[in-house]
């Protein structure tokens, strides 16, 4: 799982020990980094800044398209976040934005995407631990996953005789239409 | 009377209301002042931005649905908050002509990589200089509302073809082209 972690850093001395933890923990659960940009930011001066923020912004349109979800830590309200969160909402990756602030007062609070979670932590625990249920529930394993479901007579009527005629199970063929309508959709996004 | 009235979304930040309101009043003044329109009066509306009673999602989609609405954004940026980057990020999805204008400095920070085809940025530090910049854009960037004349070279082909088809359906070859175009933009919406 391909994870993209973006935070405005404005304390790197209070920030640190909550991105790190944030970081470990999803290592912790056999996840990468997209970009891994947090080890320069919170080594460098404070006022040694990118010198090609283009190519800065570019890096990390790249890695939310490329991961699978993005964790944001919105502690700061920054420009950067929310051009960033709009990116991944356009991208349909499911978002977690965590907070040491008030979680009501921040526009934030308003994204009523199924996509975006808004948690507010008040300790490293709390952190790890929302981060961690995140991480669980919006793991995709690589294998094969099962599935089940109801069909209503005729649509299982149709499948018996869509099997029947193409010689493909009826699986094959739920697929294959599931696809076919996924690259549709693709295609037209 | 103006033959075209441009509708513009104007957008900033309740953090520090009061330092930015002659600004953002200076920008609605320009809009007017080129016959163009602003889409959401927020400035009336804001009463005390930092309440907790604030209903985000309902200020949040109002801001949306007014890009939708919208021919040209302007962003007041100064403060550089999490709202004004999720606007820029989604009026540029729209595919709005964006104009994000700050008197911060913008070198060393996020906002400075975002420029593109469709946002500008800008600098100000004077209501002349904001007023000079934010009439330049919206005498770029209006489409009048009269019919265009567009000239285009077409190739042997599509002018059989566009030739053969006004024959048969009896509409002239404008006409072909333009029903193409409106299908195309109803798909694409």
């Amino acid at each position: 799982m391909i994870v993209h972690l973006t935070a405005s850093i404005r304390k790197p001395e209070t920030d640190a020990p909550y991105l790190q933890l944030i970081t470990e923990t999803i290592h912790d659960h056999g996840a990468v980094l997209a970009h891994n940009w947090l080890d320069d930011a919170l080594s460098r001066n404070k006022n040694d800044s990118p010198s090609n923020w283009t190519a800065y912004v570019e890096e990390n349109l790249e890695a939310i398209k490329r991961c699978d979800v993005v964790i944001v830590e919105l502690t700061y309200s920054s420009f950067g976040s929310g051009f960033l969160i709009a990116a991944a909402l356009e991208h349909k990756k499911p978002i977690l934005a965590v907070s040491r602030g008030k979680v009501k007062s921040h526009t934030a609070s308003g994204l009523a995407d199924s996509l975006f979670t808004y948690k507010k932590y008040t300790t490293t625990d709390s952190l790890a631990s929302i981060i961690d249920s995140f991480l669980d529930k919006n793991t995709i394993h690589t294998k094969d996953l099962r599935f089940n479901m109801f069909l209503t007579r005729a649509t299982f009527k149709y499948l018996e005789d869509t099997s029947r005629e193409t010689g493909k199970s009826r699986s094959e063929i739920i697929r294959e239409l599931v696809k076919q309508k996924a690259d549709k959709d693709a295609h037209h996004a | 009377m103006p033959s075209f009235t441009t509708r513009v979304h104007i957008t900033g930040s309740t953090h520090k209301l009061n330092d930015d309101l002659p600004f953002l009043q200076a920008i609605t003044k320009t809009i007017h002042a080129c016959d163009a329109v602003v889409s959401r009066d927020w400035l009336s509306e804001v009463s005390d931005p930092t309440s907790e009673d604030t209903d985000w999602e309902a200020a949040l989609n109002d801001n949306l649905e007014s890009i939708r609405k919208s021919d040209l954004v302007i962003i007041e940026a100064t403060q550089g908050r999490f709202s004004q980057g999720l606007q820029a990020y989604t009026a540029a999805q729209y595919k709005r002509p964006t104009l994000i204008v700050t008197r911060s400095a913008t070198n060393g920070h996020f906002i400075s990589g975002v420029g593109s085809k469709l946002i500008a940025v800008k600098q100000y530090g004077t209501k002349e200089e904001l007023a000079a910049i934010v009439t330049e854009f919206i005498k770029q960037n209006s489409i009048p509302e009269k019919d265009l004349r567009f000239n285009m070279i077409l190739d042997r082909r599509i002018y059989k073809y566009l030739r053969d088809t006004s024959y048969e359906t009896g509409k002239n070859k404008s006409q072909i082209i333009r029903s193409l175009l409106e299908k195309d933009l109803k798909k694409r919406q």
